[in-house]
């Protein structure tokens, strides 16, 4: 159980653990179960707090457990399984990309103009937001796991119940897809 | 080997370990294939931003 003087405390990582999992889930609602969850859990098990990290960082790690629980229920979100699911895991929609022969068409990969300096810009990030919120659900859910939480391909199909093969095509699109968009919004209009 | 099917082995090349074939026919094409091979650090340095994107952003 927690004092008072706790619950205000964690209460008051509230607004920071909603950004943190709105970043990784992209999804308000989602977002907010997973805190919600994360603010239960930690007020449950106050005690279980070790004190020799951070409360910070004690709730993140939590969160990261609360987001991963909340994506695995997304996942089989029945408004998820819709024909759309397995529009997304066929790359056939892709080939428009290439030529008759298999060889890039007019969205062939252009030179990046010093793509490390980016990093370093604000308005970069907010560019590379915007792109990562216009890919299909269930592809941004599959490249967040890889990309930003780091799990493993075998963990990904378990997790989400898809295959091997399905999951590759998901990140495929994924990657592709956010390759473009970068191209055309950030790196297209700053190079020379 | 065609674009369209080596971009998709880079692309999986960031997942699970190619089998020599896989890897030996990628990296011929990728030597030839500027296009190709732009795509294969373009979607490296994706990989870096999905891990350093900075939660607190609003």
């Amino acid at each position: 159980m927690s004092t008072p003087q706790q619950q205000a405390e964690i209460a008051g990582y509230r607004d920071y653990l909603l950004r943190y999992a709105l970043y990784k889930l992209r999804d308000e609602t989602l977002a907010e179960d997973a805190v919600q969850e994360t603010l239960i859990a930690a007020l449950q098990a106050h005690d279980n707090f070790a004190g020799n990290a951070s409360i910070k960082t004690w709730l993140t790690g939590i969160l990261k457990h609360k987001i991963v629980d909340t994506q695995r229920r997304a996942a089989r979100d029945p408004l998820l399984l819709d024909s759309r699911a397995d529009e997304e895991s066929d790359r056939a929609d892709l080939d428009t990309l290439f030529d008759s022969t298999g060889h890039w068409g007019s969205d062939a990969p252009r030179e990046w103009d010093r793509p490390e300096a980016a990093l370093e810009n604000r308005a970069f990030w907010q560019t590379y937001k915007e792109c990562a919120t216009r890919l299909p659900k269930r592809t941004a859910l599959v490249f967040a796991m890889r990309e930003s939480l780091g799990y493993e391909i075998e963990d990904i199909c378990h997790n989400l119940d898809i295959t091997a093969t399905n999951c590759s095509v998901l990140l495929y699109r994924a990657r592709m897809s956010l390759r473009i968009c970068l191209e055309k919004n950030w790196f297209g209009s700053t190079s020379s | 080997m065609k674009c369209r099917d080596a971009t998709f082995l880079a692309s999986q090349a960031l997942d699970r370990k190619l089998s020599l074939g896989e890897r030996l026919s990628l990296e011929a094409h990728l030597f030839i294939c500027a296009h190709c091979k732009r795509f294969g650090r373009q979607i490296g340095f994706l990989r870096k931003l999905g891990k350093e994107a900075p939660p607190d952003q609003e």
